[in-house]
């Protein structure tokens, strides 16, 4: 009941309605590929390369004759993995370690925040370039180093409420009725930390969507299945993008642009969903 | 007697220069009675009702005596054998209590936290044990199952009461149970505990700076100044014939609607704990005050059976001299 109110209140708030709807057009997108793809996107032509958009091909072809339609719209399920993926690993990560940061205090807040301080100090694209490397192609690899090179903002962000939180009368009480340390922190503390937890969760997706991407173009990772950051990529090392063959790099760059607004915006949304002070309009 | 505190001295801050906000108090509590600790700010109220439930704050520590509930030793237990004695064989409500609720948990939940934090049922038994408690409270069915920003401050406020008494304790302390809440609910709760005590058998600790409230529903009054015990006595004792000068006072200052009489004030300054005076603490605002008072030291003294005063005026010759 509350649940879907709060749904409702999500699809009442534009932002929250619009950012939806772009991430379910992805979603569809990338789950119908191969129904919705007009051709087979690994299959070469060597009768039809670098054809400029028609009909028949509407982005046109790469050097290899195969249709840059349908590999951008294959390119959607990989940013999606990738994205979803790597956000959860890294939210978790944050999650349990703010958690623990903030709880313990202490020496554990002081290790664990001197690691925080480390990742958020260091490029971590380049660690990222590194890491990814040593490790090999493979889309697990891709969505693990994402994912344990992201986690340390939200740490940050959920440590420092816990730092609040844990002052409560509540947890005080608690604490002295027996209570353990892991039950206070999952069952008083986690869900009062959740509701930015969940904002930043998806702001977490648009970054991981972004970083995959980048990735790719830069070589790193699986390049040889299809996503948009390899599109472009191959765009690039085969001199179509200083031909100007804007059919080729345009589309997956807009898609990769707006796919990563609809998770910011859906972010936004619920951000001013869970924070009343944010609410326009609203009472309280 | 259920409970038997001893020469309890609490100290604030470090050893030697610390504030002693409590300062050898002793009390008895007999079983199934309504015991009423009056005292002002500072009198050392709150601090004693923490003392008992082994809940100091940081930076306060128990300088010496003894504080036995139930026949458990309160002072110096580790953190893990007082958690087992909270809730079960006592349980405190704190000053505005009704801000301790956890916003995001249901009402029925945090009842029975108690139950299941102290592994005394399971999730079933103890939900329903939750229920009753709330019902015995004056909360129905429509209650249990919302979250704390939909109750008022009332609902909140005997939320936490069954909270408190879910675990069946032998002892429960209510330290201010009725501050911020409207004449009506201070009524309505100060009731509530009375009936607890009748149908549970609980002993119960009202603790309030409010004297009618104490006096409206205790059978024994304790009453409580600069961190020492003033007088101690049955209800209608205290209030009919108070020996104490400090709780005639009180008595004077409080608005009647049954009397018309010029409302009393009791001159001076709460006592400076950093500095308290030599002998008597209340000496410099009473008007009673005689010489021997700054030499007193403090002696209780028993003029009539059944009550305890801590003032030299009684040390006379019919006074017994007790401890």
């Amino acid at each position: 009941m509350r649940g879907t109110g709060l749904f409702i209140e999500f699809l009442h708030n534009r932002k929250g309605a619009a950012g939806l709807a772009i991430v379910a057009a992805f979603t569809f997108m990338a789950l119908f590929a191969p129904f919705i793809s007009p051709y087979n996107p690994t299959s070469t032509n060597p009768q039809a390369f670098l054809l400029p958009p028609s009909p028949s091909h509407p982005f046109g072809t790469d050097n290899l004759g195969q249709d840059l339609l349908s590999r951008d719209l294959y390119g959607a399920q990989i940013s999606l993995i990738v994205g979803l993926a790597a956000a959860g690993v890294a939210v978790a990560i944050g999650l349990v370690t703010g958690l623990v940061s903030g709880y313990f205090g202490g020496l554990v807040d002081e290790v664990i925040m001197r690691i925080v301080d480390f990742f958020i100090v260091i490029p971590a694209l380049v660690i990222m370039i590194v890491v990814a490397a040593l490790l090999g192609p493979g889309l697990l690899n891709v969505i693990a180093v994402i994912g344990f090179l992201s986690w340390a903002p939200v740490a940050r962000i959920i440590r420092s409420m816990v730092l609040s939180l844990r002052e409560r009368p509540f947890v005080e009480s608690a604490r002295a009725n027996n209570g353990g340390s892991l039950y206070i922190m999952f069952r008083h503390i986690f869900p009062n930390v959740s509701s930015v937890l969940y904002g930043n969760a998806m702001l977490a997706v648009s970054s991981a969507i972004f970083t995959q991407a980048a990735l790719v173009f830069l070589g790193v990772g699986n390049v040889t299945s299809i996503s948009w950051g390899g599109i472009i990529r191959e765009a690039y090392t085969t001199g179509a993008l200083t031909a100007g063959d804007m059919a080729w790099v345009v589309p997956p760059g807009i898609f990769i642009f707006t796919l990563i607004f609809g998770f910011i915006l859906i972010g936004y949304a619920v951000e001013e969903i869970m924070n009343p002070r944010l609410r326009g309009g609203g009472s309280g | 007697m259920i409970v038997e505190i001893r020469g309890l001295t609490v100290r604030y801050g470090p050893e030697g220069s610390g504030v002693r906000a409590v300062d050898h108090v002793s009390l008895d509590v007999d079983e199934g009675i309504l015991y009423g600790i009056v005292g002002e700010s500072g009198s050392g109220k709150s601090t004693i009702a923490m003392a008992m439930m082994g809940l100091l704050p940081h930076g306060a520590s128990v300088e010496g005596g003894s504080i036995s509930i139930d026949g458990f030793e309160v002072t110096g237990r580790k953190e893990s054998q007082l958690a087992s004695f909270r809730g079960r064989t006592a349980s405190l409500v704190f000053q505005g209590a009704m801000n301790n609720l956890n916003p995001l948990m249901r009402i029925e939940d945090q009842v029975a936290e108690t139950l299941l934090l102290h592994r005394m049922c399971g999730r079933k038994e103890a939900l329903e044990r939750a229920r009753r408690s709330l019902e015995l409270v004056g909360l129905g069915k429509q209650v249990w199952r919302l979250y704390p920003h939909e109750l008022s401050g009332g609902m909140k406020q005997r939320a936490m009461i069954a909270a408190a008494v879910v675990a069946e304790p032998r002892v429960l302390i209510a330290d201010e149970p009725t501050t911020a809440l409207d004449v009506i609910t201070q009524v309505q709760i100060v009731n509530l505990l009375r009936q607890l005590r009748e149908k549970l058998g609980m002993t119960v600790i009202l603790i309030s700076h409010d004297f009618p409230l104490v006096s409206e529903a205790s059978d024994r009054i304790c009453i409580l100044y600069g961190g020492k015990v003033c007088e101690v006595g049955s209800n209608s004792h205290i209030v009919r014939k108070p020996l104490h000068p400090y709780t005639a006072g009180l008595l004077n200052s409080v608005v009647s609607l049954r009397e018309r009489r010029e409302i009393m004030t009791i001159p001076g300054e709460p006592v400076d704990l950093s500095r308290p005076p030599k002998g008597c603490r209340f000496m410099p605002r009473c008007g009673s005050a005689m010489e021997k008072c700054s030499l007193y030291a403090y002696d209780s003294y028993s003029p009539e059976p059944g009550r305890l005063v801590y003032c030299e005026m009684y040390s006379g010759p019919d006074g017994n001299t007790e401890a």
